[in-house]
Formats: C-alpha cells, structure tokens, sequence
C-alpha cells in the first residue's frame, strides 16, 4: 500500500518560496503605484466591505488656530490680512483689502473631506481650495467651493484654478434658497472630494454637486477676496 | 548499450524511489533569489523614476487659431496657454491670432486668460505637427463675477 509522507519532500525550499512570493508582491505594488492606486485603498476598501464603513478614514490636517498661522503659507506672501483672534476659542479672521489665498502646510491627498466652520461679515463670499497644490511659479491649481453671495444673486458654486488663473465659467453653480442668510451665520462647509465627482454641503445639507477629472489629488485652503470679511474655526482635512 | 548498463530503478526498503538529492546547496539557491531579487526591485525603482508617461509623449506638437468673442469680433491681447504644458504661452496678435508649439499630442486643455480670468478649451493636437484650430469662442466676462 502506497504511503503518503511529508518528510524529505524536494521541490522547491522554503526560502524560494518566500522570496518568490515577495517578488510576486513588490512587482503588484510597483504596477498598482505606475497605476496611481494606493495599495492602502485597496486594503481601506477591503476593510470596509466586510468591517463597516470609516475604517480607514484618517485625520490629514486639523487646525482651531491657537497656534495662528503657524500651519499655513499664503500665497501672496502678505499673511498681515489674516488675524487669529486671541479669545479663549480663537479663529482666524480675515480683515483687509484685496484677495488672498492660503494652503494649508499638510492635508495633500486625493479622496478627502475638507471641512471649516465658517461666518462672513461682509463681502462676497470665501472658498474652501481643495485639491490644490502650487505650481513651479508658485501659482495656485486646483478647486475651490466657494460660499459666494456675490455671484448671480447668491450661489454656491465650484471653480477651477489653472497656473493661478480662475475659469470661468464655475464648472458647478446652484442658486440658494429663497431668503438664504449669507452673512453673519456661522456655517459648517464641508467638501468631500471622491474620484472625479465633488459634493459641498452646508450645515449637513447637501447644496451643490461638482465633477471634473483635472486634479486627482492635492491639498486644502482658504481663500476670500473683494475685501471680504470672514472668519474660520476648525479647519479639517479628513482622508476616507 | 549493454543491458547491465542501462538505467536500473532502485527499490528501497520501504518502496518508495531514492530521494534526490539537491545538487545545489541551500545558500547558492538563497544568492541566486536574491539577485533576481535585487534585479526586479531595480527595475521596478527605474521604471518609476523614468516618469514613462512623459518619455513617450513628446512635445512635438502645436496649435494654431483664433479667439473670438461673442459678436464673433478677434480678441487681441489675451494669454493663451496649454495647461498641459504651462510653460508654453503666447498672447494673441491684433487679429486675435495665436499659436503654441511645443504641446504634448493629444488632448490638451487650452486656456484663454483676460484680466486673470481664463476660459478652458479641450482641443486635440495631431502629433507632429500644428494642429488648426478655428476659433477658441471666449466668452468670460471683463471683470470677474464672484
């Protein structure tokens, strides 16, 4: 009768095996990278499927601004319009002429949602960047949401940014509600930027959809102009 | 061939053939997985920093046209640039004439700029050669809106 044994079996050792394994796995890693997929996402998707959702939602960049503007750059080197407030919960208001625009140091990605509490006094409106980053001239590329009462009677609307240039005209605009109040209210913007399709709520209501496939990742940031007069608290990126 | 001299299977006391024996050792085989090792991670390292998706698209390209404004009037004075190449710009001529060369072939994203407003065209550039584009219609206004 024929015996089965599992000693002295040739073939091949147990270290090949292991490295050809490693081969297998670093060649898959390098495809999926030239591929602009992070294995981590697979893994994050994997995880979600069968644990739930938010597994793997990370936080990219906080700031409440008790350290000022210590976390970010503007763009036009001038950071004087931008004044943290020295109250017990400070924010970071901005007072002057003029436009600015400020990144945040920290929050890059590509699926994220960026989210700021937020209250304009006067002036056009803010714009929450995301997916921006600076070109080799120092010029801003990316998106912004903007809370815009300014544009058409009041909208919402989302921009693109090329080499510093805004287009025109907003890929995504959407009126507000009758009677919406635009100043003096503090609002909570979020931007959740998935693959090529962008949604921007307002204090959890969902008030405009966007899509462009230009930008596939990047960071977060403010930006305010016609010397408007707005203030931001708990600036959030998240990764998801 | 003799008959002795032919291969003979040899039994052995519990019936099964003689194990072979690896006529390499253990630390050759661990030398030669290394090296391939080492080879398919320096690959892989020089591919990606080859940047192939720029090495096989060659800036060999151009376009060339008009911009226009909504009464179909030539807008002189305006930057034109590719923001698939933006270190490549021009500024349209006093007939609203432009041209860009140098563009990578394909899909470009051509974007007209007055008065730090630009517009976004997707034209697409034959490879080799000035692609004619008819007329790029701007349409932004002469100051933001915002």
């Amino acid at each position: 009768m024929k015996q089965f044994r599992f000693t002295n079996q040739q073939g091949q050792g147990l270290p090949e095996y292991a490295l050809l394994i490693t081969a297998i796995a670093l060649t898959v890693i390098g495809i999926l990278s030239l591929l602009g997929v992070q294995v981590s996402d697979i893994f994050c998707q994997v995880a979600e499927g069968v644990g739930g959702e938010s597994v793997c939602n990370s936080l990219l960049f906080f700031d409440d601004f008790s350290d000022g503007l210590l976390n970010w750059r503007s763009l036009n080197n001038d950071n004087k319009r931008w004044k943290p407030t020295n109250d017990d919960d400070p924010e970071l208001c901005y007072r002057g002429k003029g436009n600015d625009q400020l990144l945040a140091n920290g929050g890059e990605g590509s699926d994220y949602t960026v989210s700021v509490d937020a209250d304009i006094s006067g002036g056009n409106g803010y714009g929450v960047y995301f997916r921006a980053s600076e070109n080799e001239n120092g010029q801003i590329q990316g998106y912004t949401f903007q809370y815009d009462p300014g544009y058409e009677g009041g909208q919402f609307i989302m921009r693109k940014w090329v080499n510093g240039y805004e287009l025109w005209p907003p890929f995504a605009a959407a009126p507000a509600p009758e009677g919406y109040r635009w100043h003096n209210v503090e609002r909570h913007v979020e931007v959740i930027a998935d693959g090529d399709r962008f949604i921007a709520t307002v204090d959890g209501e969902e008030v405009l959809i966007g899509q462009d496939d230009s930008y596939a990742e990047g960071g977060a940031g403010l930006r305010v102009w016609d010397s408007g007069r707005a203030c931001f608290d708990n600036f959030t990126v998240e990764s998801h | 061939m003799k008959f002795v001299d032919s291969p003979k299977i040899e039994y052995q006391p519990d019936g099964l053939p003689r194990a072979r024996e690896s006529k390499r050792p253990f630390y050759f085989r661990l030398l030669v997985g290394i090296v391939l090792f080492l080879a398919l991670s320096l690959n892989i390292y020089v591919f990606v920093q080859a940047d192939v998706t720029t090495l096989t698209l060659k800036n060999n390209s151009g376009a060339e046209g008009m911009v226009i404004d909504d009464d179909s009037r030539p807008v002189p004075n305006v930057l034109v640039f590719s923001a698939s190449a933006p270190t490549v710009s021009t500024t349209t001529d006093e007939n609203g004439r432009f041209l860009l060369q140098n563009l990578p072939p394909g899909v470009n994203r051509l974007v007209v700029v007055r008065n730090n407003v630009g517009q976004e065209f997707y034209v697409t550039l034959a490879e080799g050669k000035t692609t004619r584009i008819d007329y790029l219609n701007f349409t932004a206004p002469l100051e933001d809106v915002e």
